[in-house]
């Protein structure tokens, strides 16, 4: 048969031929069809079928690329198979045309081969490679370097237990189990070789320049230098730094531009800030634009007799003897008084002064006003500070404050410090729990307790929606009972009894009806046959009842109700006792009726059906995010359906 | 005209014997082979039985505000602070006793029903001259599952932390994650570990002892625990500023593990025992075809015919 005649033949091992195995692999097919008389009709059909085999493994195991490459040749089985009596010599004249570097096969490496008989002609041991990487010692033998002309050795096998990888030919074999292949009369080399699990695997010698070399270089200039690195690369070090021009406004978040005329230097707004986990102040924090903030870090001094004077963030000065400018294109013209604002002070405020054994006029607190128009920027700066003595001792530390208010010019100032909403409408979870006395609206607080545990004169804050206890110690005075409960009261609840509490975080203290009076309960005294005995308040509990109204989507929270619950506790020769232990807790009670749920939705706590049509469900709400994965459910359900309909007739 | 097969239908054959012949002996030893060989299939490859499976829920769970807490002072020995909503344990600190400032919000993040975590922050004042080299915190939480079996624990979650350097504050997010020794069961009411961590009406002090706490709450086959992988320990604090641990625990879906029911069991066993008959089946089926066709038992074949034709057949 000519098919098997091109198998004996096989072409010579140096066929440069730079076709794709699915050359050789058409040609195997080739066989299977054409060879001729099939005295046994099993014998043939079952060939037929093990090719098949092959080619519906081939594309997923096999190829090391997708089989239609636009770039690769791949000829048809009909112009290069060897059926056609040239397809071969054809493809060897193709071959001979194609730069092959290094041509001819050798044998794969060091590993223990088994060869077949088709294979056994295409085994050749070449002289040296033109390229032998392991040859690093001029003039000296490398050992195992099978390429080293050093050497001077015919069978560089015989002497080194092994190859040195690149120092034998390599070659790329592709590999398919070889039961799958009845016979082989492929013009290619082709080996069986034993893997390491003992499976017999027969496999074709890929010939193909483009599957075996790297991809030529591409040119690199100046031009596209900058494309061939955003195109292939990946992470790296370099950083970015941007060089813009001046913006003509600030946005929100923009730094703050400040000039010192001294030494012109333009330099940013500054609000330190703790960071890292020390919490020391980070000198140079800047002040975003439009962020009103309050930040507070910590200092400490090793020697405050020097630093005292010295320390420029002790030194109120310090925090204004620059000016803002407006707008960041100032920066372009600063001598152009028109873009700058001088910081004005509010108090005067001293340099701190070292008299004795302490450092007096320390900046505790700065605050800075910015009043801002738009885009024509910052109008006006005023600071004002807050100022302490620090003992000289070792080890003494400071906690500054900085506040940072941005404010709209021309804004009325008492309008917008004092009537803070939590909420516009509903409170916000965190924002403080507005009272009312009187006219006068604020804040209900708790007390706290100083270092030792006495109480203090600082309180909390009752932040709305969220739980709180409290305590401190009271030390009692010698005074009359009846003084001493006013006393412990105002300690409770504050020095200003509160009487309502806002229903929504906007109240307007000027509308009544926006208020709700604060159920109170203060202690029933007892009538106790006691004249030393004096019932006082030692608890307060602030019960506070609240609930989302409006849209589900857009919930509103409000007050439905609080309460002030005093516990109180009677004690003996009052006169005597020296402390008492005070107690105030908050409590935020939601009340939310949550509507039904819509119908069609289960609800949690129905336990039977709650995920009976899960399969289903998750396919389609899967084809509802991409429509890609919709037809398959819906082609089961087709399936199922035809299924019953067949079902049915049957 | 061609002609083409529309429609085909098997023709029934029966075949006779007494029921004490050879064939029905076959018959016997064939059913006898078809449907118990599978099942020793089955069960000798092990997971027959489904002992264990697992479900996904979010327990709810719900902060019960107690707080038992105790800070470690340095750098001087056998300083310490401490404060509870225990009103028993707070008696037994005297002079150590210092109330700290709580505050703590349970926040339903999806608003399902079900809270999903717990901001925790305490503010413990301080003398310039005191220095918090540790904490130890006890925070105590109902934990419910509903999915399978109803489940109700008090549950607690402990966080000790301490550092080489005095702190200001403690951070610390993390999650509030169940641990199981033993499956749950798969239904009804699961009340054992529904007592409370910490005895809180005794007056005793070893019952607010930490190791006591600890070893009776690690007695239990299902517990919680904080697991935070990166506690932060923040140091400088300033001389009156307060030490302030400000906690964030999660309250994670958990996969638990569960016994299954017997219909469970019993459902999974028969999709195994099914899976291996159907090969008993036709294997068996083609073996009784060929015995009796090629009448390799004796017996009297016989055409069924449809009802209808028999008896017809009778008439004529």
């Amino acid at each position: 048969m000519h098919a098997d005649d091109v198998t004996r033949d096989a072409p010579p091992p140096l066929h440069p031929l730079a076709e794709r195995l699915a050359t050789a692999a058409a040609h195997f097919k080739l066989v299977g069809v054409s060879t001729a008389p099939c005295a046994v009709r099993p014998m043939c059909t079952s060939q037929l079928e093990l090719l098949q085999v092959f080619f519906l493994m081939l594309p997923g195991g096999v190829w090391p690329q997708p089989a239609s490459s636009p770039s690769a040749p791949v000829p048809t089985p009909s112009d290069a198979g060897p059926g056609s009596p040239g397809g071969t010599l054809q493809s060897s004249s193709e071959g001979s045309e194609t730069p092959w570097p290094v041509p001819g096969i050798s044998t794969l490496g060091p590993t223990a081969v088994t060869l077949s008989a088709p294979g056994n002609g295409t085994v050749h041991l070449l002289p040296a490679l033109p390229v032998c990487v392991c040859d690093l010692t001029p003039g000296t033998c490398d050992i195992n370097c099978c390429c080293d002309k050093d050497c001077y050795l015919l069978h560089p096998r015989t002497v080194f237990s092994f190859c040195l990888p690149g120092s034998v030919r390599s070659s790329s074999w592709m590999c398919v189990d070889n039961s799958l292949i009845f016979r082989s009369n492929s013009p290619f080399p082709s080996r069986v070789f034993m893997d390491s699990s003992g499976i017999k695997q027969f496999c074709v010698l890929a010939n193909n320049s483009k599957l075996n070399y790297f991809q030529k270089l591409q040119k690199v200039n100046a031009t596209h230098f900058e494309a061939l690195a955003t195109e292939f690369g990946g992470g790296s070090f370099t950083s970015t730094i941007q060089t813009q021009s001046p913006p003509p406004h600030y946005r929100a978040g923009d730094p703050i531009l400040t000039y010192f005329p001294e030494w012109s230097v333009i330099s940013l707004l500054r609000q330190p800030a703790g960071v890292g986990a020390g919490g020391f102040c980070a000198e140079s924090n800047p002040a975003g634009f439009l962020e009103s903030k309050s930040t507070t870090c910590a200092r400490f001094f090793k020697n405050l007799t020097s630093s005292c004077t010295s320390d420029p963030a002790l030194n109120a000065a310090s925090y204004y003897n620059f000016t803002v400018l407006k707008v960041p294109r100032g920066m372009t013209d600063l001598q152009n008084m028109k873009f700058q604002v001088p910081v004005t002070l509010v108090s005067q405020a001293g340099s701190p002064l070292l008299s004795g054994n302490t450092c007096q006029n320390v900046v505790s607190q700065v605050i800075y006003e910015i009043e801002t128009n738009g885009t024509l920027g910052i109008q006006k700066v005023s600071v004002s500070f807050g100022q302490t003595n620090l003992t000289i001792k070792p080890g003494t530390s400071l906690q500054q404050h900085f506040l940072i208010r941005f404010r709209a010019f021309q804004q009325n100032k008492a309008a917008s410090l004092t009537s803070l909403r939590s909420g516009n409408p509903g409170y916000i979870v965190g924002k403080p729990l507005l009272a009312l006395t009187g006219d006068i609206s604020h804040s209900i607080t708790l007390m706290k307790s100083k270092g030792d545990g006495i109480c203090s004169v600082k309180r909390h804050e009752v932040q709305f929606g969220v739980n709180a206890i409290s305590g401190c110690k009271f030390r009692l005075k010698k005074m009359d009972c009846s003084h001493l409960q006013q006393e412990i009261y105002e300690t409770l609840h504050g020095k200003t009894s509160p009487e309502h509490v806002a229903i929504f975080g906007n109240a307007d203290p000027a509308q009544k009806r926006e208020w709700m009076r604060i159920l109170s309960r203060n202690c029933s005294v007892s009538a106790m046959h006691c004249t030393s005995c004096c019932v006082i308040p030692v608890s307060l509990e602030i019960q506070v009842l609240w609930a989302y109204i409006g849209l589900q989507s857009n919930p509103q929270a409000h007050v439905s109700g609080t309460r002030f619950l005093y516990r109180c506790q009677s004690i003996k020769d009052y006169q005597q006792v020296t402390e008492v232990p005070l107690t105030t807790v908050v409590t935020f009670v939601d009340i939310t009726q949550k509507p039904e749920p819509p119908r069609g939705q289960p609800r949690i706590d129905w336990k039977l059906p709650f995920d009976f049509f899960f399969p289903f469900k998750v396919a389609f709400s899967r084809g509802v995010d991409s429509q890609k994965g919709s037809a398959s459910p819906v082609l089961i359900l087709c399936l199922l359906v035809l299924g019953v309909l067949k079902l049915d007739t049957m | 005209m061609a002609l083409y097969e529309l429609f085909s239908h098997p023709v029934e054959r029966g075949y006779r014997a007494g029921l004490c012949s050879k064939a029905a002996l076959f018959l016997l030893l064939a059913a006898a082979l078809t449907y118990i060989p599978p099942l020793l299939v089955a069960f000798r490859s092990h997971g027959l039985w489904l002992k264990r499976s697992s479900y996904e829920e979010q327990p709810t769970v719900r902060f019960q505000h107690q707080v038992l807490f105790v800070a470690l002072l340095g750098p001087e020995r056998g300083g310490f602070l401490a404060w509870s909503t225990f009103p028993a344990f707070n008696r037994l600190q005297g002079g150590h006793l210092r109330v700290p400032l709580v505050s703590t919000r349970e926040e339903d993040r999806n608003q399902d029903g079900k809270m999903d975590m717990l901001h925790f922050k305490l503010e413990l004042p301080l003398q310039s001259t005191e220095h918090v080299l540790g904490v130890q915190l006890i925070l105590t939480f109902s934990y419910q599952l509903h999915r399978m079996s109803t489940f109700v624990m008090q549950s607690m979650a402990f966080l000790q932390s301490s550092f080489a350097v005095p702190g200001s504050q403690l951070y610390v997010n993390g999650e509030l994650r169940l641990q199981q020794k033993q499956p749950l069961s798969s239904g009804g009411l699961d009340v054992r570990y529904n007592v409370s961590v910490i005895n809180g009406t005794s007056p005793f002090a070893y019952d607010y002892d930490l190791t006591h706490i600890v070893a009776a709450y690690q007695e239990r086959n299902v517990t919680t625990i904080l697991l935070d992988p990166h506690p932060i320990w923040l140091v400088g604090r300033a001389a009156e500023a307060p030490f302030v641990i400000n906690a964030v625990i999660r309250y994670p879906v958990e996969v638990i593990s569960y016994l299954p029911g017997f219909w469970e069991m019993i459902k999974f066993a028969w999709i195994q025992y099914v899976s291996i008959l159907l090969i008993f089946l036709w294997v068996f089926e083609r073996i009784k075809r060929f015995v009796f066709q090629n009448q390799v038992v004796t017996t009297i074949p016989v055409a069924v015919m449809p009802q209808g034709e028999t008896y017809k057949e009778h008439l004529s």
